[in-house]
């Protein structure tokens, strides 16, 4: 058994990966909307400083003086704790006031819209806003810068809070969709419990098919569950079948050969004797026969079902079969023609196969008549198919179903020995092998059995 | 030959302009060893505004908690103080641990300068907004601006409860407070130029009681204890601003004074106290601290140094502290107190 794994665990995992993804997703973006928020916000309030300061800024006793309004820096510590600094001075770089080494930046366009900008100063990052005002002296126009500055601690705080609580929210979904993805998944498995339910109940001879409601999803496995369940009664009741069978024909000929035994201890005179003997010889083989056969059947049954296929030259197959039974053939007198086209390939357990060829060929020298032929025809195609004609009696349309059966044998069967165990064992093979077996009229007579595959590719 | 002249000018310049480390004056200085000699740890040197004799029961109570921490206390004026901070190098070796001011504007100047230190702990975790900035200064007094009065000068009349009714007295009996009213001088002191900025913010009042006080030849004082002591003598009848603590310590020592807290509004000035960034005992300068805004560092400024005399239960709104922010720094700013001074001489100095 392979190792096992959760579909639970699994889906659960894979579900919570995309849902992390997302928080960590939606943590980044609102960090990054509300540092924006936060920095439109420092600038509104340094913007205004900035102008409000501006505005203060006039010409006494032919110098730039400036009176720098107590709001102006009072309103920037409202929002936080931070630091401020500013610095006045002309667009030449002469200080008027405030910090002379804070950085101006490039110059406004406009005296109604301040720059604003980031830089370092005195060892903390600040935001700095710059405002413009032009003021006459002494007839020339001299341009004051207005710049304030602030850290940015209070505003870092602010988007690290926001963006720390939409995290919280995203945890939160992830929980929620965790807890939900388990309740779904936990709903989503139920039919497969049932159906484990339902198959751990079961008596072990009960062979129904499964009744129980299953989702679309889940139909194909209850389908191949009863699918499996029905070959398994069939394989049941063949072997129950087989065994009930041949406790009974082997009953018979060891009756037969006990009733011969007893005869011939009765007897007195020799010839009596012998012939009983040659009676108890003939039921010994039969017996034998039968037994062999009776197990090859069981043997090839079992191959035919259960081992590996292989890539096969019908051609092959019967040139094999035809060789194993060419004594048997010569002894009365038989020919093998054969017909054969080399491309015939198919897929199939060898054994198996040469055991039903030989089957059939063997019921074609028992059954033909002697010094005579037995025809042997391979044609390849899309159904590759395997052909051997005899000119025996044949056997009648009525009772060509029968003959499959075990322990059958066609009517005209006097002389031959046989367990009636061949034609059985050849369909059992064929069907395993997904094939057909046909009984047809020879011409002028005999019967012809037609061994028909499927296609190698139609079976990869 | 030019060159070698223009090195020894730009030389000449660099010393000069460089930073100047001037020599801070200390008024008065009192050492406290350590109770516990064997095991001296350290010496926690405080430079302070506050007198030496309020601070002496603190820093005994302090040394009493830390038996094995030396304290020596430095007296100086708020500039002093100051400059003692700013300096990045110390004058004289030694650098201070703690900064105690009343000059609420230097000290925050300070604090926005990146001179003082980060101080954060369970005590100062307790202090209200207004008491503390970046958590690098720290208030532990509220000391009221207040009016002061001699009690045989006022023995037979209401006394003035607010501004507005100052202002009519003074109106209506100009020759009986000719020359005996007293103020503080913003030009030389530190805390009568808060005390007169922030006065400024809240009225219009001030300026009309300002030029009142200019029309009756007011003198013009530099410090609490001047105008307190022309007080009890009876040479001035009422003064304006006087720090309400030193007028109770005094009032509780005997003299014949009175205390009005002004109805309409009384400014809270916050004496508060930070570490210097040059301190190299800053976790001492910090325990000292948190003794200070502690339960018992309260209770002895409020009964034995006399720095925060009972304010009235319940606060009706009147009381405004001064809040510790950079808004204080407006009124540091050169040409801002060079103008707000030239109105206020404008007002009070070219009147007299």
């Amino acid at each position: 058994m392979s190792a096992t794994w959760s579909l639970r665990r699994r889906l659960l995992g894979q579900l919570l990966l995309v849902f992390s993804g997302l928080a960590v997703l939606l943590y980044l973006s609102v960090q990054a909307v509300a540092g924006r928020a936060a920095d439109s916000t420092q600038d509104t309030i340094l913007g205004a400083s900035a102008i409000a300061i501006a505005e203060q800024v006039r010409l006494a006793e032919g110098s730039i003086t400036v009176d720098l309004p107590y709001a102006a820096l009072e309103m920037l510590g409202l929002a936080g704790e931070d630091r401020v600094f500013y610095r006045i001075a002309t667009s030449a770089g002469l200080l008027i006031t405030g910090y002379e080494d804070l950085p101006s930046g490039a110059l406004p366009q406009q005296e109604d819209t301040p720059l604003f900008f980031t830089t370092s100063y005195r060892g903390d990052t600040v935001r700095v806003a710059t405002a413009r005002r032009s003021i006459l002296t002494g007839g020339q126009r001299e341009t004051v810068l207005i710049s304030v500055a602030q850290t940015r601690e209070a505003f870092g705080t602010l988007t690290t809070n926001i963006a720390l609580s939409a995290a919280g929210v995203g945890l939160g979904f992830l929980a929620l969709a965790g807890l939900l993805a388990w309740i779904a998944i936990s709903r989503a498995l139920k039919p497969v419990q049932e159906i484990e339910r339902a198959i751990a109940a079961r008596e072990s001879d009960d062979f129904s098919p499964l009744e129980t409601a299953a989702p679309r999803e889940i139909a194909p496995l209850v389908d191949a569950i009863n699918d499996f369940v029905e070959r398994l009664r069939q394989t049941l009741d063949t072997s129950q079948q087989f065994i009930t069978e041949a406790a009974h024909r082997i009953r018979t000929p060891l009756a037969a050969l006990k009733a011969q035994a007893e005869v011939a201890l009765k007897a007195e005179d020799g010839q009596a004797s012998e012939e009983s003997l040659r009676r108890m010889l003939r039921a010994a083989d039969e017996t034998s026969q039968l037994t062999t056969q009776m197990l090859s059947q069981a043997m090839i049954a079992y191959r035919a079902e259960r081992a590996e296929r292989q890539p096969l030259s019908l051609a092959a197959l019967a040139r094999t079969a035809a060789r194993d039974l060419e004594v048997a053939a010569e002894m009365r007198g038989i020919d093998f023609r054969l017909d054969l086209e080399e491309g015939a390939e198919i897929l199939g357990d060898e054994i198996a196969l040469l055991e039903a060829i030989r089957n059939v060929l063997d019921n074609a020298i028992k059954y033909g008549p002697p010094d005579d032929f037995v025809e042997i025809t391979v044609r390849a195609g899309k159904t590759p198919e395997i052909a051997i004609a005899d000119h025996g009696p044949g056997i009648p349309r009525k009772e060509r179903d029968l003959v499959f059966e075990r322990f059958r044998r066609g009517g005209a069967q006097e002389g031959a020995t046989g367990s009636g165990l061949g034609l059985s064992i050849v369909r059992q093979v064929m069907l395993a092998h997904r094939g057909r077996v046909r009984l047809e009229d020879n011409t002028p007579q005999g019967l012809r059995l037609r061994l028909t595959f499927q296609s190698p590719r139609k079976r990869p | 030959m030019n060159r070698l002249c223009a090195f020894f000018l730009t030389l000449l310049w660099v010393l000069s302009a460089g930073p100047q480390a001037k020599a801070v004056e200390i008024e008065d200085r009192r050492s406290y060893p350590a109770l516990n000699e064997d095991a001296a740890a350290s010496t926690l040197h405080i430079i302070g505004t506050t007198e030496a004799e309020a601070m002496e029961g603190l820093i005994r109570a302090y040394r009493a908690l830390h038996r094995d921490i030396a304290v020596v206390y430095h007296q100086a004026t708020s500039r002093s103080v100051y400059q003692a901070v700013e300096q990045v190098e110390a004058a004289n070796g030694a650098s201070y641990d703690l900064a105690i001011s009343s000059a609420m504007d230097l000290q925050i100047k300070l604090v926005n300068d990146g001179r003082a230190r980060q101080h954060r702990s369970v005590a100062t975790a307790r202090l209200p907004r207004w008491a503390t900035w970046r958590d690098r200064i720290f208030g532990f007094t509220r000391e009221p601006a207040v009016i002061a009065y001699n009690l045989a000068a006022f023995a037979e009349e209401a006394v003035p409860q607010s501004r507005f009714e100052l202002v009519n007295l003074l109106r209506r009996e100009p020759e009986r407070f000719k020359a005996r009213i007293a103020t503080y001088d913003p030009n030389i002191s530190g805390l009568g130029y808060l005390f007169a900025t922030q006065d400024s913010l809240q009225s219009d009042t001030y300026w009309r009681l300002m030029e009142i006080f200019g029309n009756l030849s007011a003198e013009l004082s530099c410090c609490s204890g001047e105008m307190l002591d022309r007080l009890e003598k009876g040479e001035i009848a009422l003064a304006y601003n006087v720090l309400g603590s030193y007028a109770q310590a005094r009032r509780d020592a005997g003299a014949q004074i009175g205390i009005v807290l002004p109805r309409d509004y009384t400014l809270l000035m916050v004496r508060s106290a930070l570490i210097p960034a040059t301190s190299d005992n800053a976790g001492t300068a910090g325990s000292f601290i948190d003794f200070l805004v502690s339960e018992e560092g309260q209770r002895i400024i409020e009964h034995e140094a006399f720095l925060s005399p009972s304010l009235p239960e319940g606060d009706d709104g009147t009381l405004l502290p001064i809040r510790l922010g950079p808004g204080l720094l407006v009124y540091l700013d050169a040409l801002k107190r060079r103008a707000f001074l030239s109105e206020w001489a404008s007002a009070v100095t070219e009147r007299r």
